[in-house]
């Protein structure tokens, strides 16, 4: 069973862990008052739990820079079947995570920690660990990955905040042992120097 | 040792005993009468068995029997397991195929014959094995071909045809085993049951363990975490088939062997692609010590040393530069085209003096952790004498050696025996030396 909305965000309270933020609306002006609200720039996306790779569909919009843009965004997002909403996200910057989770055969509920974006499935470069598990594992997992040199301002990236990423796999692990998560993506996290960002959720349960 | 019945036990029945030329009771029996127990012989066909009495059934024998070894066709087994609770033995290994590995009727049966007999609280391995091996006592409870020497490696292993072709193999290398076991069903003993045993032994310094497929992860998880003998692994079956429906990106990526790998990275059991690749580590977990962090090569032959230069690299070892000190100690013994740096090249013609002072000048930097000493045989090289010193070598400094003595003729063959003896594992490719080392590293980085 996929999550929807309200169940994935009350889940993620439920175990300390934070969203940029976010909201889930119904109509165009919402949208822009959110959007206003925020500040821009922001971002739009179908929400669905129907639709996993959403890019393939035009269902992500970014860098939506002020209302004008993002009335229209909404929009050609509307137009998309089979979804229950739109979300309107704070544009967050820095580098794309992915991390996840899963209940193995054998070992029950582990968690992947990788980078991200669309190309996670072809450079495959993720590590894991049986959840549930503390700081020490987590720093392990982080160590493991071979971008991990991007979490250390490459090319005029951010430094980022490596204990918040270790706090964010910990919770995770938590999450993912304790609800018996079949499946999970936090895809993207975007990490900077100041947090780390779930900008993305799905799970399976 | 815990399961003494099994490990070390004074008498054994053999059932399904049989003179039977290449025949499974015949090769167990002939394996178990190299040592010195007292062995009965359950054959109901036989009035007599290798000039000794044959007995009906286990019952019939009026000694107490510590194992009872069952070799007999997969329907005979559930009556004797039978016999064997009311003789009540004091371990079961049943050797015998077609249960649950074959069909369903098989898992019945094995059910059965595993809920009897943890009734009876009698241990059973198997079935569907080869049985176990123990040189330290003199036990082979196997029909594997023949027995390996005695030495410090423990091997637990889910496929039995390995264990002959390892068994057959060691016969021509320097290490040799405390256990082996062959897990086959595990309806009684698992393999994590043999790990803590093996873990136990004061006499096994390293586990090497062949998986195919682990039921309970966490549980494997858990014992291998506490486990304190150092553990190598290799995994067999690394595809999967087919996927079913997945809808996440994460759901995809962890595949069963990818998490399996990882959670032995979790456990701190050093995984391996080849049984080759496992006993080159085993070798040196079994016989060294010592924290391994940069690594100091001597060599009389430049391009063995740039392939082991490559190879450590790609371990993400590290070779530190030769430091002042060092040079001026070894100077007056170089030729004068050695390399003056790491590798330290002392060139094709060197004999052991020039060796040793070269070995010794890198082995006591005090940056340097380990050495690996490479030899490519030459006309003047002395293969036998350069491996006395480094043996001597070793019994002074502390730290991890291990050679690279290339080549298998007499000369060298002679001088890796007497290497390893020693307990300095040789390896015949510089690259073969490079994992080794890693997982040494990584034994003390726990």
């Amino acid at each position: 069973m996929i999550l929807g909305y309200k169940k994935r965000e009350e889940l993620l309270e439920k175990h300390g862990l934070k969203r940029p933020e976010t909201f889930l609306v119904q109509s165009k002006k919402e949208a822009v008052e959110k959007g206003k609200s925020m500040g821009f720039p922001v971002v739009a996306k179908i929400s669905s739990d129907k639709h996993l790779h959403r890019t393939e569909l035009g269902g992500v919009i970014v860098d939506i820079k002020n209302e004008e843009e993002l009335g229209e965004a909404f929009e050609k997002l509307s137009g998309i079947e089979d979804i229950e909403g739109i979300i309107i996200q704070k544009q967050i910057d820095g580098v794309e995570l992915i991390v996840g989770a899963k209940k193995d055969p054998s070992f029950g509920p582990v968690v992947m920690l990788g980078t991200g974006g669309i190309m996670v499935e072809i450079f495959k470069d993720v590590s894991f660990r049986v959840a549930p598990f503390k700081v020490d594992k987590a720093k392990e997992m982080i160590e493991e990955i071979k971008g991990k040199k991007l979490l250390d301002g490459f090319r005029g990236g951010p430094e980022v905040d490596k204990e918040k990423l270790v706090d964010l796999l910990v919770k995770t692990s938590r999450l993912a042992f304790e609800e018996e998560v079949r499946e999970l993506d936090f895809n993207p996290v975007i990490a900077n120097e100041r947090d780390v960002y779930i900008c993305d959720v799905k799970i399976v349960l | 040792m815990k399961f003494e019945k099994i490990f070390n036990p004074k008498t054994v029945a053999v059932v399904g005993a049989t003179e039977r030329p290449s025949s499974v009771g015949r090769g167990l029996v002939e394996n178990l009468q190299e040592g010195k127990r007292d062995l009965f012989y359950i054959n109901p066909n036989r009035e007599e068995l290798f000039g000794e009495k044959s007995y009906s059934k286990v019952t019939d024998v009026s000694e107490e029997i510590d194992l009872a070894i069952i070799a007999v066709p997969k329907n005979i087994a559930p009556e004797v397991v039978d016999d064997c609770i009311e003789k009540q033995v004091g371990a079961v290994i049943i050797i015998s195929a077609g249960f649950a590995e074959a069909d369903e009727e098989g898992e019945k049966r094995q059910e059965e014959i595993s809920k009897k007999l943890e009734k009876a609280d009698i241990p059973l391995v198997g079935p569907n094995c080869l049985g176990i091996i123990r040189p330290p006592v003199n036990l082979n409870a196997s029909f594997a071909p023949g027995s390996p020497k005695e030495g410090t490696l423990s091997l637990i292993s889910q496929s039995g045809a390995l264990i002959d072709s390892i068994v057959d193999g060691s016969k021509n290398q320097n290490y040799g085993f405390s256990l082996i076991v062959s897990v086959g069903n595990a309806a009684g003993l698992s393999l994590v049951d043999y790990v803590r045993v093996a873990d136990e032994d004061p006499n096994t310094e390293v586990i090497m363990l062949y998986i195919e497929g682990i039921e309970d992860g966490r549980e494997f998880l858990r014992v291998l975490e506490e486990v304190k003998t150092p553990v190598v692994a290799i995994k067999g079956g690394k595809t999967e088939k087919s996927k079913k429906a997945i809808s996440s990106h994460t759901g995809s990526l962890a595949g069963r062997y990818e998490v399996f790998s990882a959670a032995l990275r979790q456990a701190g059991v050093f995984e391996v692609d080849s049984l080759e690749e496992m006993f080159d580590v085993a070798k040196l977990l079994a016989w060294q010590s010592g924290s391994v962090d940069e690594v100091g090569v001597v060599t009389n032959g430049g391009g063995a040393g740039v392939l082991l230069t490559d190879a450590l690299y790609n371990q993400n070892l590290t070779l530190p530069d030769l430091s002042e000190e060092t040079i001026r100690k070894i100077k007056e013994d170089m030729h004068p085209d050695y390399s003056k740096g790491n590798p330290l090249d002392i060139v094709g013609d060197a004999l052991p003096d020039r060796y040793e002072s070269a070995c010794r000048g890198v082995i006591s930097q005090e940056n340097i952790s380990a050495l690996v000493v490479i030899q490519t045989l030459q006309i003047m090289t002395d293969p036998l004498e350069n491996a006395k010193r480094i043996v001597k070598l070793k019994k002074e400094f502390k730290k991890p050696i291990a050679t690279v003595f290339m080549g298998a003729g007499k000369e060298t063959k002679e001088a890796i025996a007497y290497l390893e003896k020693n307990g300095i594992p040789n390896y015949s490719d510089p690259k073969r030396a490079a994992k080794p080392l890693q997982a040494l590293k990584q034994k003390q980085d726990e």
